[in-house]
């Protein structure tokens, strides 16, 4: 398994030509300073563990999963150097030799026995229990973990909004963890088949023929890390089934002139997922007056939560969390919205003045 | 080798006791760490200090004299000569913590920075007050003002704006000793004592820390402009930047792309509408926009003369951007042209009388056919400044062993038609092996200066064969 690792992530580690320019972007380096915690510090490191047979002490392990997996990088490297994913198989890798947080064995250990990664034991309806499956179905909502059991609010607001569109849904069938957890930190997916699996059952079922998730992480683990290429099933995060439908003139949304609010990009919707316009596109159409932070689009900054980084590195989380925060406040934001219910609670828990909401809170509020 | 540890130990205790917990390590990542920078040599040192002060500073050289360990200063690592990577082990002393802009003083077109401060950030915030620090690196994004004083870096404007070195009034440096100087002066101009200010840009770190720098600053230019000429020859293009200068006109910047570059961009980025010819001269001018747009005229005019066979000015906003980054994007196109190589920086820098830049491109396509390797090459053509981009797999021992060859030519070249094997990036461990070809009995001087102030040889040692 690790030869097969090792033998895909040579040529990515390479591509490093240790320029530093990424210096300038990685969250990670700029609360912590040192190289090591940055992403040219990351691929030399991954290259000795690797190719010069450096077994990592600690400092080594926490420079390598402290990594939020953001991207930033890469989208100012010059080689385009695959920093993330050179991050995954490097954990991959200490995975095999049983080197890595702990705390990440114990996420993989909870998805694996109740399917979530919150130790959750409550059904996974819990929140909407009067829930019967339709016989038609026009999309499928893949809930995922966190609005599940933590942010249920949005979940909720999902469910407001298609009721309130009169957009026949239901969800996807039996779901389980997108396992984006435990693939961000090294230890593979578990429930890809399964979760492939219940899309094509509740398709076939209901006629839906797509899916739509208000969760960054649990969209991009889909399209980029189950092999969906042979399905035909449309994936679509939330906000660009919405822009679509807007784009179409087939539905409107509420109205909140005059309200000043920023929008930050979720590293998986953004940078990974090359999807900017759609959320702004989606609170355009309410008529808010939307302000740019400082960091946006493709330079967006980090909340700092992603990449097992939040669960086993809460004081990191919560400094890069805060240095957002800052940025909306610096440009007088009355509202910090977002796409991604792990970004929504991670800034939400480190914002002590300006709230924080989903795009689908805000909509569904107004509703 | 138990006294050795203990020793070892006590300067590890004696180091943490100035610098803190938080600022030193030891630990095998991090030493594996900053072994690096970006050429392709490598040097683990024993700890690794991120002091925060001068007198911090003072004192950790003052324990390395008195341990007889190495001090190796680091900026962003950014440099391309192998300067901040540890060849002989001992104590880097990484200066990114002191990224303090101290004073902005308009008044007399000045500035005082900490040597952390990132050049990037510096024109961020000058900018503010419609100045700026005009060198400008094409690696502004991280490298700082130390590693640009040190290396005694220039970037693309220096045809008009001069090199670092010509913006350095006044350093504060610990010397070897662990004594804190102030040399150079407030003044616009000084003719008193020795340059020493000249003397330490450039020094690579190999004479001191440089702590604090005041920086001379000037207003943004009003207006740009660029013209985009495009050549069937490569002699007609070297030809034409003299006959400019010729002219009068001292552009800000002259760029050139040969057609290996124009091949790279295009296969970069499809998009960038350039010709594919043999030569591409940018030229960049800025000033008053009636100064600029009579520039761009002459330059319109010498040009044709020189036999050009396209002209291009841009003048909306778009063109020029998309124009400028086509040459900023050479350095990062040249690794897209094959998936399996990467740029290796080496003889990345040669620098030769622009008279003889057209017979430099020549030669290094000569020695690219020779050795089977599509070398691209640009740079800055108004200062006879060319960066070839050897590109190989890593992977295959045998593309190092061409790579070598390669460099070592381009190189020589280089030297033999009258220049230098750097123009920007410093000598490091990479040029050493050049400095006695370069300076005959001048490299004696530097050794004599480097003795004189660094008697146990601590500073950087392995550097610039001193
Ligand atoms: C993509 C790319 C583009 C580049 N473009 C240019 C360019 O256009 N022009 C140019 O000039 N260079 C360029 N460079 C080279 C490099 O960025 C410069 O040499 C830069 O000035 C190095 O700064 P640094 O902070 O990274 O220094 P480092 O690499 O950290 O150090 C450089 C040298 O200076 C010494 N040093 C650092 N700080 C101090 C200090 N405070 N006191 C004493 N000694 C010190 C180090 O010991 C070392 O010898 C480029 C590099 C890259 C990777
Ligand atoms: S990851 Fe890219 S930007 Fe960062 S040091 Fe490596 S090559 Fe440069
Ligand atoms: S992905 Fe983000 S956190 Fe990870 S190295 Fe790159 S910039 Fe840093």
């Amino acid at each position: 398994m690790n030869d097969k690792i090792i033998e895909a992530c040579v040529p990515e580690v390479v591509k490093c030509v240790h320029c530093g320019k990424c210096r300038a972007v990685c969250p990670t380096l700029d609360v912590l300073g040192w190289d090591n915690y940055g992403s040219r510090g990351r691929m030399i490191l991954a290259g000795e563990i690797i190719r010069n047979g450096f077994d990592p002490d600690e400092t080594g392990l926490n420079s390598i999963f402290t990594c939020t997996t953001c991207k930033h990088c890469t989208t100012v490297c010059p080689t385009k150097a695959k920093v993330p994913e050179v991050m995954e198989m490097t954990r991959s890798i200490l995975v095999g030799r049983k080197k890595h947080p702990d705390i990440h064995r114990v996420l993989y250990e909870r998805v694996e026995k109740l399917g979530n990664p919150y130790d959750e034991h409550k059904d996974r309806l819990w929140w909407i229990p009067d829930f019967r499956e339709p016989e038609e179905a026009e999309v499928m909502f893949f809930v995922g973990c966190t609005p599940t059991y933590r942010t249920v609010e949005i979940a909720k607001s999902v469910v407001k909004i298609l009721d309130g569109l009169e957009i026949p849904w239901t969800f996807v069938r039996d779901q389980k963890c997108c396992s984006s957890p435990l693939i961000r930190t090294g230890w593979g997916s578990i429930t890809t088949d399964h979760n492939i699996e219940k899309i094509i059952e509740t398709a076939e079922a209901t006629g839906a023929d797509t899916v739509i998730t208000s969760c960054a992480g649990c969209y991009k683990t889909i399209i980029q890390d189950y092999p969906i290429e042979d399905l035909d099933i449309r994936i679509m995060h939330i906000t660009q089934y919405l822009a679509e439908k807007l784009e179409k003139g087939e539905i409107e949304l509420p109205q909140k002139p005059g309200l000043r609010v920023t929008f930050h990009d979720p590293c998986h919707l953004g940078r990974h997922a090359g999807e900017y316009d759609a959320p702004r596109k989606v609170i355009e159409s309410m008529g808010v007056d939307l302000v740019e932070m400082e960091h946006n689009r493709q330079s967006s900054w980090c909340c700092g939560a992603g990449g097992g980084v939040r669960i086993a590195f809460p004081e990191l989380t919560e400094k890069i969390a805060t240095k957002r925060v800052n940025e909306a406040r610096a440009v007088d934001a009355e509202l910090i919205l977002s796409a991604c219910p792990f970004c929504v609670y991670n800034l939400r828990v480190n914002s002590q003045d300006i709230p924080v909401r989903d795009i689908v809170e805000f909509i569904a509020e107004l509703m | 080798m138990q006294k050795e540890a203990s020793v070892r130990e006590e300067l590890f205790e004696k180091l943490k006791a100035v610098v803190g917990e938080e600022n030193i390590s030891r630990d095998e990542a991090v030493l594996r760490v900053y072994s690096y920078d970006v050429s392709p040599y490598k040097g683990q040192p024993e700890i690794v200090v991120r002091p925060s002060n001068a007198s911090e500073i003072s004192e950790i050289v003052k324990l390395a004299n008195e341990y007889r360990i190495p001090v190796v200063p680091r900026g962003a690592g950014s440099g391309a000569a192998g300067g901040a990577v540890p060849v002989s082990g001992g104590i880097v002393v990484e200066l990114t913590r002191m990224n303090r802009i101290l004073e902005i003083d308009i008044k007399n077109l000045q500035v005082v920075v900490e040597p952390g401060v990132v050049h990037a950030n510096l024109n961020r915030e000058l900018a503010k007050y419609g100045f700026f620090f005009p060198v400008d690196p094409g690696s502004s994004e991280m490298a700082t003002i130390g590693g640009l004083i040190s290396n005694g870096g220039s970037g693309m404007r220096s045809v008009k704006y001069g090199v670092t070195r010509d913006y350095v009034m006044e350093l504060e440096v610990v010397l070897p000793s662990g004594k804190i100087v102030t040399m150079g002066s407030k003044a616009p101009k000084s003719a008193s004592g020795y340059d020493l200010v000249r003397l330490f840009v450039g020094a690579e770190g190999t004479l001191g820390i440089v702590t604090k720098a005041r920086l001379k600053i000037l207003p943004l230019p009003k207006s740009r402009a660029l013209v985009l000429s495009a050549f069937d020859d490569l002699e007609k293009a070297g030809k034409a930047v003299v006959n400019t200068f010729s002219a009068g006109l001292v552009p800000s910047g002259i760029e050139i792309l040969d057609r290996t570059a124009i091949e790279a961009v295009k296969k970069y980025n499809p998009e960038i509408d350039i010709p594919l010819v043999e030569a591409l001269l940018l030229f960049e001018v800025d000033g008053t926009p009636r100064g600029v747009k009579e520039e761009v005229e002459t330059i319109k005019e010498v040009c044709e003369k020189s036999g050009a066979v396209k002209i291009d000015v841009a003048t909306s906003k778009e063109r020029f951007d998309q124009l400028w980054s086509a040459r900023a994007m050479v350095g990062a196109a040249t690794t897209a042209l094959n998936p399996d190589c990467v740029r290796v920086y080496e003889a990345e820098d040669v620098t030769v009388p622009i008279s003889n830049v057209p017979r430099m491109l020549l030669k290094i396509r000569e020695i690219g056919e020779k050795y089977g390797m599509n070398i691209v090459t640009f740079g800055h053509i108004g200062s006879g400044n060319l960066h070839p981009a050897l590109v190989i797999n890593v992977l295959d021992e045998s593309e190092w062993d061409k790579l070598w060859k390669i460099s070592e030519e381009i190189q020589t070249s280089a030297i033999e038609l009258g220049g230098t094997t750097t123009g920007e990036h410093g000598v490091g461990i990479a040029r050493a092996k050049y400095m006695e070809r370069e300076h005959g009995e001048a490299l004696e001087v530097m050794r004599t200066i480097k003795r004189a102030l660094d008697p146990n040889n601590i500073m950087n040692p392995g550097k610039m064969a001193l």
